[in-house]
């Protein structure tokens, strides 16, 4: 009986020896993640981008530091993950000209730059190479394209709209200018990484005018339609668009006649007349001013096919401002590497919080509120997530809400 | 389903078939199984320890339950039909047999927040809905066991489970989730002595959930549709029920070993068991929030003697389970082919975060009563008894740390006794009270947990903001509460005429309601129909 009772406890005891419990070692922080930021082209040796906020953001978390004397800044205790890192700061003019190592106009200039999807799994010393632009006058300022739903619950797409705000101090005119907006294909066919000097457009459109026939005053702005219409009526949740500024006119919507055309110049796709604004994105648009004869720009398929649609190439350094509307994807967020505009000029991107629209969800720059005492002025860092937020309750020409004066 | 309701009906027919003999009641069965403690094991070979006598038992029921005592991710009301069958019988001179069915239909009213089978301290992945709404649930589990009479000192034996399940939601977004699991069990016994057995038996598991995409009318544009991650943590993304498909594949793997002890008064059962679990979570194209794995650990010990006419039960069971997730980093690869213009897309793993999410769990619950025995054995005219019953658990997330650890303790008394006994009829009425106490009720979230995200904010900061405030504290309420619980269940038996043969009916009629503290309540009520066949 006790060799019985042994041979059973024998058994017992192999069976529990042969399984331990579960590993129980966590996960650790990165104990340090090191980010050099190097002064762009132009500037002195001397002169460091110092005490300054470098910003590495994840889709969980964000970490702020200052950078050192030598433009230097170390996070310390970092959780792994895909980081964005960026950073941007405003000169003036003057010390614009202090800080360059040759003559230059006295402009304000920002100094921007930015790593998307950096991927921080362990220690790292990262290289943040800075760009600089100048002040722009004219900004893209609110970009909605997600649409709503009509009084019957029924998706509503005719109410897209793009503003452009004055945020100088002198009046300012459209006459002459484009707004191109970005390829979109669901598989990225042109980003930014592989050209670096081109944007390629889905469509080109241009504002009218002889010179001053559309002018801006300082802290207006204008705003461009596909349908210059009170949408409120058949979709209380949309916008009143009868007073926009310009319309893209097409038999899609139904066009208001008092307003002025924005001419179409280029679209990939035949039957779009009017702005191709999708309802979750990709969204990017950027203003530009060009004298030369856009005809003659190239028109190009996507890489690796001689069919399909064809983008129109245009020169980045024409460009006065752009901003980087990308969808939002269920599983994983915005993918940044899908970017088409370049990091000079939008360092950053911004996206709606849904991923297919209809959800009267509105990109909008925010108020530089220190600046603005006696009229408003925008925020411009030339990095979209710092300066735009996305709103719920678009309306054109408006920037006092609590949100846009954070 | 025509096919779920043909099994029904032929599971019905398998428990009328073979009468004759003298009846069984309801405490007979009961009896039966108690004083056979092997056939309450996953050990099919037990059925050939100790033979029970051919008979079945068929119920039908209907429950409802509604109140505000309940968990963030639990309906307001519950209510559905309940079949079950089971039957005893010898398949020949060498094969013993027994089955059981178990049908369950029923709705939940005003559920979120979870629109899979298993929400609670179990893989972290959990998808869902902040809007309420109501749920159809019908689960089919079938259950078998084959075993050898005793040959020489060995038993053998096998045992087959099967469970289907599927779950509806009745609003948008209108998910749908269907469970599959299916094991089978080998094992055998081997007698040591004449009251000594060792028993042995392992098995192989697969389940499997999954959730196709979720059907919607989408009257409300801004509706989101949430992927938990553990604890707090979750990305709350507006329309992503579009496209959404996400499966659970989990391969379970295990056995128990047995030590039995019967005298002529005794019998004493002891197992001890582990499972393994590995589970993998999918989506399309390898896109997975991560994988999750666990052990269970199992014992327990059911102890019986017969002194005179009392017959004396002691059971002591628990289990310890251990489960951890491995979250991953994964990006999509697009590669296109420049010769085709074509691309492809695929998921890279980029970063597997070891053990992130860690969960568990306990249960310890030791019973003790008494029964005055009457008719050898096959008949009880009274019943007291008391309970005791340690659980909790202890979910935590790393980096940020957060933790909610929960420690509870219930101790009850019942008792059943005898109301009528006339000419086989039998009216008897079963009472239980228990007090549930919180001892630990520990709720730590990260810090940016309870900020309120704002329009800028990313949709991961949105959903762990409305799980910190809407599913863990007031779950952290719930658990912070005790609750007196009280049951009152009163059964009428009699014998029944079907067709000349002989069976037993009998009618249920329970109602049991739990009050807490702060005033929550939590009400059951239930009536039931059955039969004993031979």
């Amino acid at each position: 009986m006790t060799k019985q009772i042994s041979i059973f406890l024998i058994l017992l005891v192999s069976v529990v020896s042969m399984v331990s419990c579960l590993d129980e070692t966590t996960p650790t922080a990165i104990s340090k993640i090191t980010v050099q930021v190097a002064m762009p082209h132009g500037i002195k040796d001397s002169v460091h981008y110092a005490n300054r906020y470098v910003i590495l953001k994840s889709n969980r978390l964000e970490y702020k530091v200052l950078t050192d004397s030598l433009g230097k800044a170390v996070f310390e205790n970092v959780v792994p993950d895909i980081y964005s890192v960026s950073t941007s700061c405003e000169i003036s003019g003057d010390q614009y000209i202090a800080y360059s190592d040759t003559v230059v106009e006295n402009k304000g200039v920002i100094f921007s730059g930015s790593l998307a999807k950096e991927q921080l799994f362990s220690e790292k010393t990262l290289q943040l190479a800075l760009t600089k632009s100048i002040k722009q006058s004219l900004l893209i300022s609110k970009i909605y394209a997600s649409g709503t739903k009509d009084a019957l619950s029924k998706n509503y797409t005719a109410d897209a709209y793009i503003e452009i705000f004055n945020n100088s101090d002198e009046t300012q005119y459209m006459d002459g200018l484009y707004l191109g907006l970005v390829e979109a294909e669901s598989v990225i066919a042109f980003p930014a990484s592989s050209n670096p000097i081109y944007i390629h457009a889905r469509q080109i459109f241009r504002f009218p005018g002889s010179g001053m026939d559309n002018p801006i005053l300082p802290g207006k702005s204008i705003v461009i339609a596909n349908s210059a219409i009170n949408h409120t009526i058949s979709a209380p949740t949309s916008v009143d668009l009868s007073t926009a500024d310009f319309e893209a006119k097409s038999t899609k919507f139904s066009n208001n006649s008092n307003v002025k055309t924005f001419e179409l110049i280029y679209t990939a796709y035949a039957s779009l007349l009017y702005m191709n604004l999708t309802n979750g994105g990709d969204n990017g648009a950027f203003l530009f001013k060009t004298n030369d004869d856009i005809s003659t720009y190239p028109i190009e398929y996507i890489p690796g096919r001689v069919s399909g649609n064809r983008y129109i190439r245009v020169p980045a350094e024409t460009v006065i401002d752009g901003v980087e509307v990308l969808r939002n994807k269920a599983t994983t967020g915005p993918d940044p590497n899908s970017k088409r505009l370049q990091s000079f000029i939008d360092a950053g991107y911004m996206f709606i919080s849904s991923i297919s629209g209809y959800t009267h969800e509105s990109i909008d720059r925010k108020v530089d509120v220190a600046k603005s005492t006696n009229r408003t002025y925008l925020r411009d860092t030339n990095n979209s997530q710092n300066d735009f937020k996305s709103v719920t309750d678009p309306s054109p020409r408006k920037y006092d809400k609590p949100l846009l004066l954070e | 389903m025509r096919k779920h309701i043909v099994l029904l009906i032929i599971s019905i027919l398998v428990s009328v078939i073979g009468m004759a003999q003298s009846l069984v009641y309801t405490e007979e069965h009961e009896l039966t199984q108690l004083l056979n403690p092997w056939t309450m094991l996953p050990n099919a070979a037990g059925l050939g320890v100790s033979p029970v006598k051919k008979h079945g038992v068929t119920e039908l029921g209907y429950d409802k339950s509604n109140g505000n005592y309940h968990r963030a991710q639990i309906g307001n009301d519950l209510s559905g039909l309940n079949f079950y069958s089971e039957r005893y019988d010898k398949l020949s001179k060498n094969w013993l047999v027994w089955g059981s069915f178990n049908f369950q239909m029923n709705r939940e009213t005003d559920r979120a927040w979870s629109d899979v089978f298993f929400p609670f301290n179990n893989s972290p992945y959990i998808f869902g809905s902040s809007v309420k709404g109501n749920y159809d649930r019908q689960i089919f589990d079938l259950h078998a066991k084959l075993s050898t009479v005793q040959q020489g000192k060995l038993t053998w034996g096998v045992g087959v489970d099967y469970t289907a399940g599927d779950m509806s939601r009745l609003r948008d977004p209108r998910s749908r989730t269907y469970l599959a699991d299916y094991a089978v069990v080998p094992s055998l016994t081997y007698k040591l002595t004449e009251k000594h057995t060792l028993g042995l038996d392992v098995f192989a598991r697969y389940q499997k959930e999954k959730m196709p995409n979720a059907n919607t009318v989408q009257l409300d544009p801004t509706l989101k549709y949430y992927t938990f991650f553990g604890m707090e943590n979750a990305d709350a993304v507006i329309g992503a029920y579009n496209g959404f498909q996400r499966q659970f594949e989990s391969g379970f793997y295990g056995g128990d070993i047995q030590f039995g002890y019967k005298t002529g008064k005794i019998n004493w059962v002891n197992s001890l068991g582990m499972e393994y679990q590995l589970q993998e979570v999918s989506g399309n194209i390898k896109q997975s929030p991560g994988s999750y794995h666990s052990l269970n650990y199992k014992a327990s010990s059911m102890f019986r003697l017969i002194q005179k006419n009392k017959l004396i039960c002691a059971s002591l069971k628990g289990n310890y389970y251990q489960g951890a997730s491995n979250e991953f980093r994964q990006e999509l690869d697009i590669i296109p082919n420049l010769s085709t213009g074509i691309a492809s897309q695929e998921w890279v793993t980029l970063y597997q975060y070891s053990n992130r999410y860690i969960t568990k769990s306990y249960n310890v619950d030791l019973d003790f009563n008494i029964r005055n025995l009457m008719a050898d054995a096959k008949d009880y005219s009274w019943k007291a008894g008391v309970n005791l019953q340690a659980y909790g658990f202890d979910n935590q997330y790393n980096l940020p740390y957060s933790e909610m650890r929960v420690d509870r303790l219930k101790a009850g008394i019942y008792g059943h006794g005898r109301l009528l006994n006339k000419k086989n009829h039998r009216v008897n009425l079963d009472t239980k009270i228990d007090y549930d106490l919180a001892l630990t009720n520990k709720l730590v979230l990260s810090d940016d947990a309870f900020v309120t995200p704002t329009s800028a904010s990313t949709t991961f900061q949105q959903g762990t903001y409305d799980i910190a405030t809407q599913v863990l504290t007031p779950d952290n309420n719930y658990f912070s509460q005790n609750a007196l619980s009280y049951k009152l269940e009163a059964s009428y038996s009699f014998p029944l005429s079907f067709k000349k043969t002989q069976l037993v009916g009998f009618l249920k009629m329970y109602i049991k309601n739990s009050q807490t503290n702060q005033n929550q309540n939590w009400m059951n009520a239930g009536v039931s129909i059955g039969i004993i066949p031979l």
